[in-house]
């Protein structure tokens, strides 16, 4: 509380600099998929009532590229930000638990967007020489969200994981 | 890059000029290919695993929407 002894300017700065370093530390997670623990979650983008423009579903986003195959909620990694102050470059870090031998490896890994105007954000084939299905880059996310990485095996099954974000500022409108 | 989604000052959208097609290859091969949209964010910093058994040279190519091509070439030395 501001004293005639501690200006309001200081403790303002006070309080500023204890939430910036809560929200720094705590803007760092590990994705877990909800359907991967059997839990109904709200997301947070609804929570957060940020739910302008038509959100896909799970099954939207997955089935075009799927096309029936087995689908495992379990095995996929991701690594990115609770809450994105701009959405026009978001770091988002994608593993998958694999060998990555000649006989069992990841073939393919895509990021699926729910919001963006274009779903499939990116596609990637993998192989193994790369020796670990890792890997890293900064997206460009329409708002508030949930981010799929799908991973398809060698053995035609598909492993996917769900992140979910909340995006202060929009990505789309920029000059870059 | 061009997202696509701006207008120019005549109100007209501005094509879409994104990377959309990136390759790695190690000892003649491609190792790794990344098809990105609009989704990645500019100077998107992309990394990823490269098993190096030899000595060679890494190349990186890309081509863009307007069929501008890239290519950076590096000698991995494997010790």
């Amino acid at each position: 509380m501001p004293t005639p002894a501690t200006p309001r300017r200081d403790w303002l700065r006070a309080c500023l600099c204890a939430s910036a370093w809560t929200a720094w530390r705590g803007a760092w997670t590990t994705g877990v998929g909800s359907a991967a623990l059997g839990l109904s979650t709200v997301p947070l983008a609804q929570a957060q009532g940020m739910v302008s423009g038509k959100l896909l579903s799970l099954r939207d986003m997955i089935d075009p590229i799927v096309a029936g195959a087995r689908v495992v909620p379990s095995g996929v990694h991701i690594e990115t930000l609770i809450l994105a102050d701009n959405g026009l470059s978001v770091p988002f870090r994608v593993w998958v638990d694999s060998p990555m031998t000649a006989q069992d490896h990841v073939t393919d890994l895509w990021l699926l967007s729910q919001r963006n105007p274009v779903t499939v954000m990116a596609k990637m084939h993998l192989g193994p020489h790369l020796g670990r299905a890792e890997f890293s880059t900064r997206v460009r996310l329409a708002g508030g969200q949930q981010l799929v990485a799908l991973a398809r095996l060698s053995s035609g099954e598909f492993r996917y994981q769900v992140a979910d974000l909340i995006v202060t500022e929009a990505g789309c409108v920029d000059g870059s | 890059m061009e997202t696509g989604y701006l207008l120019d000052v005549n109100n007209q959208r501005i094509a879409r000029n994104v990377i959309n097609d990136m390759r790695c290859t190690y000892l003649g091969q491609e190792v790794f290919r990344i098809e990105p949209s609009s989704g990645l964010s500019a100077n998107p910093y992309v990394e990823f695993f490269l098993r190096a058994t030899q000595t060679g040279e890494i190349a990186i190519d890309w081509v863009d929407d307007r069929g501008e091509r890239g290519q950076v070439k590096r000698t991995l030395t494997v010790v």
